[in-house]
């Protein structure tokens, strides 16, 4: 009964959410990428002549990388059809109240308002290209907590994003996904916690891609100066269309020092959706970053959250989740670069592959010249349901000292049929005895969540594993 | 053509009393299996072979060779103890393992450990057929700026058993690629490799084991231990195929590294393509524990002693592994000796 009624709201949310989203577009660009287009962006956006260079860097490198070689298959990615810069009919606003009526019911549906009033500090929300609401609350502020989006950021705060911003943290030409970011890049959160303030309430921001063959690339830049501690959730949903879209975010983290960050973010994509995403942040003395990555939806992901442990006793704890059904490939997993003495990383993934799907952990701990006792563990457990899915793990371990302590470890298999057989002889269905192993399988990770998360994470792993059986 | 086998008749009532010699046996169907022998070929005499040629001619083209040797061992018929092969197998060059269905053979190369100057190449093709057992013991001694390249390639068929135990040794450089293919339900492998670095060595190993059907198992175990300015890089792959279900694979993949200046580098990875497998893998990179070593000096031991004992310890679980006496003393010897000029 309790599943019946699940499902209808699922399909009743789903339904709404394709008719709130059928809302038109200020501006589209036509398909492809060229020149005109980057400095139109930049025109629109009133950008200083700096970002205009770094974005025509970014374009110029575009156009000489090549194609990855290695991963998962990127061919169904059309790249000369999409619209590289979409802007929703809205400027950005302050007050819910005057976010266009389309637009604003998309995200009351997906619960944003009400989270916003019950536990979190901040709010954003981005609608294809832009930014269409965003809030602090007021005692924040006061404190000097900087919480705006990526646009207003770079215009009102040049002091704190031009050093930062593409540049010592991920490099515009890392890659060829992120030198089209750099070119296109648009919204994203800027975050500046001051020294010493501590954020006790989550901040969040929640991206939607509308368009169908659209890209969304926004940019986050969170700045977390001497022992302050911020908490950022980000939650990435769009609608289903049949041909593909990209998504390219680019997320730099600056965790300074004795500073804490932690990052979430939950993409749920739609299955149509190549996600190729580069995050990384960079720790100084005593800093801590914590990663909670959880990605279900998307046809193609391929995310690879890096730390780089740049001060004493920098530390990183990272945690993942991927979930890969149908058509989908989570090419994901985490990677930990040690530069200086005494530093830690933990890695913990959990995998689940299903109904064909493939679910792959790519990953690498690197100890440098200067890193003396670092230590880092990474363990991957990974679950694989249906005889067509398939899983791979492929983990780096290097050291170039002899005091370093690295260890891995992982577990690859099925649902045990003991486990099963003691499940359905205490009454549970199949389908229930599968859901309830999976859902204590991914336990870890939802009991990291904030608590509205982990109740959308454990339900949208459970609307995964419906239909599992038959 | 060299027998290496030679072994009086067990048949009850054989008129010659030797294999060698007697005609009765060779045509009776119910008796001994010293009628058949393990033979050493040279690799023109092997190509003429009828089972022999067949399994070479199936060999991927870029294995193919011209000269070798070849070790055959017919069907049923069992080789006990380990057979050295210092004395026919050539240091450098192709050799050749092909065992028939139900056969068994145990082999020691240290034919190959250090010998000659200048950069050496070596390749090992194994053949385990239907039911039949090969253990194969291979060690590797390099000098200082020896540079050694080796390919190691086995195909195991229906519930064959191939235990492969690779030991390099010394300073020099080293790269060794295995691909391993189980071919036929119920085929097994077991893969132990042991390094000792020393001086400037430096050893990549690139170990790929293939599940091709239904039951079958590989167990990769590795233990490395790097003095000085040593390296190794383990890259172990097993990749289990979609239509390859009941499978078990396991990888246990450990480096010690008694030198500041020493680096590792471990890829223990897995390709999987169906939901019916046991797999897992552990890998650690570490020093040695401080308070063995602590344990062992306050029992009056000299530091360098300890330290040696440790390393000893850690290779421990690997050795245990061999199969025969002989191998084992032999592997043990060779890890002391070196352990004593390095570990001070």
């Amino acid at each position: 009964m309790a599943e019946k009624r699940i499902k209808k709201e699922n399909s009743s949310l789903s339904q709404e959410l394709a008719r709130a989203s059928r809302s038109p577009a200020r501006f589209q660009s036509g398909p492809g990428l060229t020149e005109e287009l980057v400095v139109e962006i930049s025109r629109q956006k009133d950008e200083p002549e700096w970002m205009l260079e770094r974005r025509l860097r970014g374009l110029e490198l575009w156009q000489e990388k090549p194609m990855p070689a290695w991963g998962p298959s990127l061919d169904g990615l059309e790249l000369d059809r999409l619209s590289y810069f979409v802007r929703p009919n809205a400027e950005e606003s302050r007050y819910w109240k005057d976010v266009p009526t389309e637009i604003r019911r998309t995200f009351d549906r997906l619960g944003l308002p009400q989270a916003e009033r019950e536990a979190l500090s901040g709010v954003g929300a981005q609608f294809d290209s832009d930014v269409v609401y965003h809030n602090l609350k007021k005692e924040w502020k006061e404190l000097g907590v900087i919480f705006e989006s990526m646009d207003v950021a770079v215009r009102k705060y040049p002091e704190l994003v031009r050093e930062r911003f593409m540049s010592r943290c991920v490099p515009i030409g890392e890659h060829k996904f992120t030198a089209l970011h750099a070119a296109v890049w648009s919204g994203g959160t800027f975050i500046y916690v001051p020294s010493g303030v501590e954020v006790t309430v989550p901040m969040q921001a929640y991206f939607r891609m509308n368009s169908e063959r659209g890209g969304q690339f926004e940019h986050t830049l969170i700045v977390a100066d001497e022992g302050s501690t911020v908490e950022y959730i980000e939650g990435c949903s769009a609608p289903n269309y049949t041909t593909s879209s990209l998504h390219a975010g680019c997320v730099e983290i600056f965790v300074g020092r004795n500073a804490t960050v932690r990052y979430s973010s939950i993409e749920n994509w739609s299955r149509n959706v190549y996600n190729l995403n580069t995050k990384r942040a960079v720790v100084d003395e005593g800093g801590t970053i914590e990663w909670l990555s959880g990605n279900l939806g998307s046809c193609t992901t391929m995310l690879y959250p890096c730390s780089v442990l740049a001060g004493r006793g920098a530390r990183s704890d990272a945690l993942g989740i991927a979930m890969a059904g149908v058509g989908q490939q989570q090419d994901t997993g985490f990677k930990a670069i040690h530069l200086a003495a005494d530093t830690t990383s933990t890695i913990r993934t959990r995998s689940i592959s299903k109904g064909g799907g493939r679910a792959s952990y790519r990953g690498l701990v690197q100890v440098g010249p200067e890193a003396a006792a670092a230590r880092s563990s990474v363990s991957c457990n990974a679950l694989i349901i249906g005889s067509g899915s398939g899983s791979d793990t492929w983990p780096i371990l290097r050291t170039v000292r002899g005091d370093s302590e690295l260890t891995h470890e992982a577990r690859v298999g099925r649902i045990g049929t003991e486990e099963m057989f003691y499940l359905m002889s205490r009454g549970l269905t199949e389908d229930e005895a599968i859901k309830m192993i999976v859902g204590g399988f991914v336990d870890p990770v939802v009991r990291r969540l904030p608590l509205e998360y982990a109740v959308e994470l454990n339900r949208l792993v459970e609307m995964e594993m419906e239909g599992t059986v038959g | 053509m060299t027998t290496i086998i030679d072994k009086k008749c067990e048949t009850k009532n054989c008129p010659a009393g030797d294999c060698r010699t007697c005609r009765t046996c060779r045509t009776c169907r119910t008796g001994c299996s010293n009628t058949k022998k393990a033979l050493v070929l040279g690799w023109t005499e092997a190509l003429r072979h009828r089972t022999v040629g067949t399994a070479l001619a199936s060999l991927p083209a870029d294995l193919a060779s011209t000269d070798g040797t070849v070790v055959f061992v017919p069907a049923g018929c069992r080789v006990e103890g380990p057979v050295r092969l210092a004395d026919c197998g050539s240091p450098n060059g192709t050799l050749a393992v092909v065992a028939e269905a139900g056969s068994e053979l145990t082999l020691l190369d240290t034919a190959r450990c250090g010998c000659g100057d200048g950069p050496q190449q070596a390749r090992l093709l194994i053949f385990v057929g239907r039911g039949a057992t090969v253990r194969l013991t291979e060690l590797r001694c390099l000098l200082e700026d020896q540079r050694f390249d080796g390919r190691i390639w086995a195909s195991v068929n229906e519930d064959g058993r191939l235990k492969l135990f690779s030991g390099l040794l010394g300073g020099g450089h080293l790269n060794c690629r295995t691909e391993i293919a189980l071919e036929s339900r119920g085929a097994a492998v077991e893969r132990y490799g042991l390094a000792l670095g020393t001086e400037n060595g430096h050893c990549e190993m690139n170990d790929t084991i293939r599940h091709f059907a239904v039951g079958t198992s590989s167990y990769i175990m590795t233990r490395s231990v790097l003095t000085d300015h040593a390296s190794a890089d383990w890259r172990l792959l097993t990749e289990i195929e979609p239509k390859a279900e009941e499978c078990d694979g396991r990888q246990d993949c450990r480096t010690l590294l008694l030198s500041p200046t020493a680096r590792a580098e471990i890829v223990p990875s897995f390709e999987i393509g169906t939901d019916d497998v046991t797999c897992s893998h552990s890998a650690s990179i570490g020093q040695p524990d401080a308070q063995s070593l602590f344990y062992l000096e306050s029992r009056g031991l000299p530091a360098e002693q300890a330290r040696r004992l440790t390393a000893l310890g850690f290779f421990r679980p690997l050795v245990e592994r061999i199969w025969d006496d002989e191998t084992r003393e032999t592997v043990l010897g060779m890890i002391q000796s070196r352990l004593e000029c390095r570990v001070n």
